[in-house]
């Protein structure tokens, strides 16, 4: 199953997250802080709000595993179709990039 | 305190998103919370806590999203419908916490406007039975005042000197012109906005020492450092902050500027007023004396280092600042002399003039 739309930015790092591994939800907030450099940084709320979006659309899924030290925390994976979706994503990031790039060299 | 506000948070979140996600938020924020910013996190909460209710569609009553036959009115009564006690607690809450929050934002919204009152004389037919006989000229002798407001002599002083001096702008963030508890808590990320080149340290130009190419080459690097070196010491909010006294605000002098910064509160009300960040023009001036003569910028005066002005006229009143007899006059002993001097008042002025 593909995303019609674009992913908003909280998805799309979050899918980027999970892209390499498994993780938790506050292993998803430090991947998405380290990867971003520390410009974008999620909150608890916004992270499960989003990852509820996402686990409805069949993007993410839980592994089943819970966490050894806090067993409150559930992991979650990139769903087959998640991980097609991010694909998409990044295809279209790269066009629209592409363009951004070609428009910028003929005006200046 | 917050971690309990944080636990209302996510019990006001609609249930189906409360039990499945509850748990991990809390397990969430408690950790995040050892790192600060607990502010943002109930902040990101709260945003979360409105989009839930207001977009997700899934968590309305199944009779609202049911599917309405078309052209055909439906009518609905709640009849059935009895407000649970944990809705009615959230709902109690949420008012209470608007409430104070409109108190707060009316209570902080500006100063209070002056109340008088204004005399009237002018008789409506509707409403009296108008006498003209009984309205004398002379009767008309409302006067009308207006409560002269007391100016804080400091304030002119504080709007040139807090555009002058970056740090003190940086920190007066809702420019009332004193530095209040909140700036103060506030004041590592109000600092962290004037690293420009984000290495990390606050320099002079960056804390508002400003000196043109012309006058810096006119100068020469050395009275341009020392000058650079004095701007930081001679500025009591700065001077607070740069404990180590080497003319540059570091990460960790930045971290601890809460703390440093509440050594300049003389009067211990919790506020840096104008007159407690704003050094005296004596100070001011023994900063431009010592720009002129501390060579090796340690803050103090050695005999070789006051020959260089044998000649002036002041040198009398430097050389009598030595009152311990040590041979070296520090920035303290100077501004002590020249303030009971009358003929350092009566040269101060010269001092002004641009150095050549």
């Amino acid at each position: 199953m593909r995303s019609a739309k674009p992913l908003n930015p909280a998805m799309l790092h979050i899918l980027i997250a999970l892209a390499s591994q498994d993780l938790h939800g506050y292993g998803i907030m430090l991947e998405v802080s380290r990867e971003s450099d520390g410009a974008y940084k999620l909150g608890p709320g916004t992270l499960y709000d989003n990852l509820q979006r996402l686990i409805e659309r069949g993007l993410v899924e839980e592994t089943g595993k819970r966490d050894a030290e806090d067993p409150r925390r559930r992991y979650y994976r990139l769903s087959s179709s998640g991980r097609e979706t991010l694909k998409t994503e990044i295809t279209r990031l790269e066009s629209v990039v592409r363009r951004a790039r070609r428009y910028m060299e003929q005006t200046s | 305190m917050i971690r309990k506000l944080y636990i209302q948070l996510i019990w006001m979140h609609p249930a189906q998103f409360r039990y499945r996600f509850g748990d991990e938020m809390l397990a969430d924020f408690d950790k995040a919370a050892e790192q600060g910013g607990t502010a943002r996190l109930v902040g990101d909460a709260l945003v979360s806590l409105l989009r839930q209710w207001a977009l997700r569609p899934k968590i309305r009553p199944a009779w609202v999203a049911a599917e309405q036959p078309s052209g055909v009115p439906m009518f609905r009564t709640l009849d059935d419908h009895r407000i649970s006690i944990a809705s009615k607690v959230n709902g109690a809450l949420l008012s209470t916490v608007l409430l104070g929050a409109a108190i707060l934002a009316i209570g902080h919204g500006g100063a209070n406007s002056p109340v008088f009152f204004i005399g009237s004389h002018h008789g409506r037919p509707s409403l009296l039975a108008l006498s003209r006989a009984s309205i004398a000229e002379n009767d008309l002798h409302t006067q009308v005042r207006f409560p002269v407001e007391q100016e804080d002599p400091w304030r002119a002083i504080a709007v040139l000197y807090f555009r002058i001096v970056h740090v003190l702008r940086a920190l007066d963030s809702n420019q009332d012109y004193s530095i209040s508890r909140r700036e103060l808590a506030a004041a590592r990320r109000a600092l962290s906005t004037l690293d420009l080149d984000r290495d990390g340290t606050l320099s002079p130009e960056e804390c508002g020492f400003t000196l043109g190419p012309e006058a810096r080459r006119q100068l020469g690097a050395d009275v341009t450092q020392r000058a650079r070196l004095n701007f930081m010491r001679a500025n009591p909010a700065i001077a607070a902050i740069d404990s180590d006294r080497n003319g540059l605000l570091t990460a960790a002098e930045i971290l601890t500027a809460r703390t440093t910064l509440q050594a300049l509160d003389r009067d211990g009300n919790g506020v840096l007023a104008p007159h407690e960040v704003i050094p005296d023009l004596v100070s001011q001036h023994v900063s431009i004396i010592l720009s002129r003569l501390d060579k090796n910028g340690d803050d103090v005066l050695t005999l070789s280092e006051r020959m260089e002005w044998e000649a002036d006229p002041l040198r009398r009143t430097i050389e009598t600042a030595d009152r311990n007899g040590d041979g070296v006059i520090t920035r303290q002993e100077l501004i002590d002399r020249l303030k009971v001097s009358r003929e350092g008042k009566d040269q101060l002025d010269r001092l002004l003039r641009p150095i050549p």
